[in-house]
């Protein structure tokens, strides 16, 4: 059997669960048991995207790399975006461990605490003590509780423990690197990348909207009835701007909409049919 | 009331298997003119008289009838590319397509015998996040100075960006979206502009391929069902509003004897 028959093959079961996933009906789903496999497939799905997320990490470092060891056009650049890259993989990593750790003695601490507040023998106290004494941030508090009573009333020293463990790892200098690195740097680059598109839009419309034509007329026409129904100013003019905005809105522009998504739907569906069948021509299977 | 797609899918999965046989048998079939998908070779023949390189990208496509439609595009313009001797740049934002267009855009340097033009460092992973794709694609337009931009697959808020990034530069850009909201962006900005649907039908318009040629003839008669349908939908609705007692409900289609 040769690599594109195999590759054909999987193809089209793969292709035939999701028919039979999403497109028949939800009792025969259940009754061949397919429900049942659903979320096991869609984790295989995840760890094949997660693999293939590999492949961008390599093109990254190799273009990049060999653009610093060559000293090539723009390798400062490169250099930065590697270090980028590198500093906050780092600074992820960590602070996703320090958040696993940290949920991980909350959990125990709140267990604890549950268990504390239900505890009716001596022998049991032993216990509560001894699983205390595991936990740096109970381990000092642990012979404080003498008696049955004091670990049934001993919430608050369950609770300042949880605190502890809040502040410690909000104040490490992991999450201080992740926060700057997240915070400070890459949530305003995308604010300011995304700012732009106010600058654009001006831009684009002025473009636009320039009566060369018949179509760009009307284009025009429409787009300043929607822009005075839109804004207070020209409503305190004429209140009625925004029924003729809102009529534009929902009943030519949603028309066209949908004539497009129609459109676009049925051809992704026949195009779909093709990849399923692995009759796509050319670089797809099937040679020309 | 409609539970499942089933008779939907199975009439058109028919159609289509029907329509694409009758190509295969015929040889090919025709496919209306669009200017958009002409003006690809033209735009890669500028950059070419101009020295400058070009580039092609899919947006925020990732694995889907959406990147297989652009492939097909990317394929023409690949092969134009290598016998035009020009540097191609395809800025990529999703790995596991960035494997799929690697391989396509191989295979197109290799079809015209030009294996030794491919470049794989030329195509560059910026970012799965959207603004920082879109920052990386316009420090890669201005830096190489493209003479043409092609943005085909799916894209959100960061197509005015993109492509705006082609119109600082000079570039002659041709555009594709199914999103209808970036299709305005595309017409305001763009060159050339391909519409929804289109761009499934630019890759059957650039081959002769009886395949693709049939299932965009498959896909208008099933356009066309769909109108009729609408057309009936509308004509039941009028009815009922004008005599209440009226009902017309094919729930056999839909609900019965599945």
């Amino acid at each position: 059997m040769n690599k594109e028959i195999i590759i054909r093959l999987f193809t089209f079961f793969a292709g035939l669960y999701f028919v039979v996933e999403f497109i028949l009906p939800k009792e025969i789903n259940e009754e061949i048991g397919l429900v049942n496999i659903h979320e096991s497939v869609s984790y295989g799905f995840l760890a094949i995207g997660a693999m293939a997320f590999g492949l961008g990490i390599i093109n990254l470092i190799r273009i990049h790399g060999s653009k610093i060891i060559f000293l090539q056009k723009g390798a400062f650049y490169s250099l930065v975006l590697l270090l980028g890259f590198f500093s906050m993989t780092f600074f992820a990593i960590g602070d996703w461990k320090l958040n696993m750790e940290s949920s991980k003695r909350a959990a125990s601490i709140g267990l604890l605490q549950k268990f504390a507040e239900k505890v009716e023998t001596t022998d049991k106290l032993e216990l509560l003590k001894l699983e205390m004494k595991k936990i740096p941030e109970l381990r000092d508090r642990a012979d404080s509780l003498a008696t049955l009573e004091d670990a049934n009333k001993s919430s608050i020293i369950f609770q300042e423990a949880s605190q502890k463990v809040v502040n410690e790892e909000t104040s490490s200098w992991i999450k201080d690197g992740y926060n700057f690195l997240n915070k400070g740097v890459f949530v305003p680059l995308g604010a300011a990348m995304f700012s732009l598109l106010g600058f654009y839009i001006a831009a684009a419309a002025y473009r636009a909207f320039r009566v060369k034509s018949l179509e760009a007329s009307l284009m025009m026409i429409a787009a300043v009835l929607v822009v005075c129904g839109q804004t207070s100013f020209t409503l305190m003019i004429w209140e009625g701007f925004s029924p003729i905005r809102n009529w534009l809105l929902q009943v030519p522009n949603s028309a066209a909409f949908r004539g497009i998504a129609i459109g676009a739907g049925v051809a992704g569906l026949v195009l779909a049919f093709r990849m399923w069948f692995s009759i796509e021509s050319g670089s797809f299977g099937r040679k020309k | 009331m409609i539970e499942h797609a089933t008779p939907g899918i199975i009439a058109c999965l028919l159609i289509v298997s029907l329509v694409i046989y009758r190509c295969l048998r015929a040889g090919t079939s025709y496919v209306r003119r669009l200017p958009a998908v002409d003006a690809v070779y033209e735009a890669v023949g500028r950059s070419a008289e101009l020295g400058r390189p070009v580039s092609f990208s899919t947006g925020l496509s990732s694995v889907g009838p959406v990147l297989y439609a652009a492939m097909g595009i990317l394929h023409a313009i690949a092969q134009a590319c290598a016998r035009y001797r020009t540097k191609l740049f395809i800025p990529q934002n999703d790995p596991p397509a960035m494997a799929i267009v690697e391989s396509v855009t191989r295979d197109a340097y290799r079809s015209v015998g030009l294996s030794s033009q491919f470049d794989p460092r030329n195509i560059v992973f910026l970012s799965e996040e959207q603004f920082a794709f879109a920052s990386g694609y316009m420090g890669l337009i201005h830096r190489e100075r493209v003479g043409a931009a092609f943005l085909f697959g799916a894209f959100a808020g960061e197509s005015l960006i993109l492509a705006e990034a082609g119109q600082q530069v000079g570039a002659m850009q041709v555009a594709a979206s199914v999103s209808p909201e970036q299709v305005a962006f595309f017409i305001a900005t763009c060159d050339y502009t391909l519409i929804g649907e289109e761009l499934f039908a630019a890759s059957a318009y650039l081959s002769d391929d009886p395949i693709q040629r049939g299932s965009v003839r498959a896909q208008d008669l099933i356009k066309v069902g769909v109108f009729f349908l609408i057309v009936i939908g509308v004509v039941c609705a009028s009815l009922q509003a004008v005599f209440p007692s009226f009902t017309f409900s094919p729930s056999f289609l839909f609900t019965g004897g599945w």
